[in-house]
């Protein structure tokens, strides 16, 4: 199964792999579960010790039939016996964790994910913002001023409150859910106020 | 694991403490429904008065915070207390969100009166 998938890429570690990893990024504060644990016996075989996060963080991959691997960090393949076998082990132990669905921490494409959210619903409580003050003008002519005040930090904060409201109900569950929520979020609390006023004036 | 999901089943809190938050936001919601209602009839014995649409367009958000409330509750009732506040805290200001983009789009369109 997994055979299928590696290429040669995979296999061998490339220099420009370096070019995205980070110094800290073998901190052991930042392991996430599943990966780290199946990553930690190619560690042990005394893979390149500058870059161990890259090969934690990708999948054990073992080489078809009739392939050798060559150059930096290939020992760590030639010396794993029956690679198919190994391989599909620890793919089961992947899968298993991802069955158990426990909160093991955010993977790095769950954070990125999170803070890309996080800066849509900023400009969005951004245009919230500009949009009710300009409908101030017009809202003192039918509103009680109080009654406007109020509705309009309401409407501000609904952004900020609806994340922070996915981020803690939505813990420790599948990671789907929240993006979804948060995509429902986005676009339930579109400032139209805002886009109506640079559309009508 | 089936513990915590268990324990998310039944509601944590008592009836009185679900009944005091609850009550407390519904004084709120119901403050914006108050708030629809007499801009819906401002406008309807305004010189102009309101066409169908008007009428429907303007009766959204007093029937908004109702739907806001009863989904707000729904989600919340069973969890910790904080927690139930906190959804009725965003339904607010969804239901907030929604009153100024309804009247954003009756300051800024015509279609609304003339009737």
């Amino acid at each position: 199964m997994g055979g299928t998938r590696s290429t040669l890429n995979d296999v061998t570690p490339r220099p420009d792999d370096d070019a995205l990893t980070w110094d800290g990024d073998d901190d052991p504060t930042l392991d996430v579960g599943a990966n780290a644990r199946a990553g930690d016996d190619a560690l042990d075989e005394g893979t390149d010790a500058a870059s161990p996060a890259s090969d934690a963080s990708r999948p054990a991959v073992s080489l078809p039939a009739g392939y050798t691997a060559v150059g930096k960090g290939s020992e760590s393949l030639a010396a794993r016996p029956g690679g198919a076998s190994a391989d599909a082990e620890s793919a089961e132990r992947v899968a298993d964790a991802d069955a158990e669905g426990e909160p093991h921490g955010m993977g790095n494409a769950a954070l990125v994910g999170i803070g890309i959210f996080a800066g849509v619903y900023l400009l969005l409580t951004l245009g919230w913002i500009l949009g009710a003050a300009r409908l101030q003008l017009v809202a003192q002519l039918f509103l009680a001023p109080v009654a406007f005040q109020i509705t309009l930090w309401l409407a501000v904060l609904a952004l900020p409150l609806w994340f922070a409201t996915v981020f803690w109900l939505t813990s420790g569950k599948r990671s789907w859910l929240r993006f979804t929520l948060l995509a429902a979020g986005a676009l339930l609390l579109i400032p139209w106020p805002f886009i109506l006023a640079g559309v009508f004036r | 694991m089936s513990a915590v999901e268990s324990s998310r089943r039944l509601p944590v809190l008592p009836v009185w403490l679900i009944a005091t938050i609850a009550g407390a936001f519904l004084l709120l919601y119901a403050y914006v429904i108050w708030n629809a209602l007499i801009f819906l009839i401002q406008q309807a014995n305004g010189v102009e008065g309101l066409t169908g649409y008007g009428w429907f367009v303007l009766l959204l958000p007093v029937v908004f915070p109702i739907v806001v409330f009863a989904g707000a509750f729904a989600i919340g009732w069973k969890r910790r207390a904080a927690q139930f506040a906190l959804v009725l805290l965003t339904g607010l200001g969804l239901v907030a969100a929604f009153w100024l983009n309804i009247f954003a789009y009756a300051a800024a369109t015509t279609a609304l009166y003339g009737a």
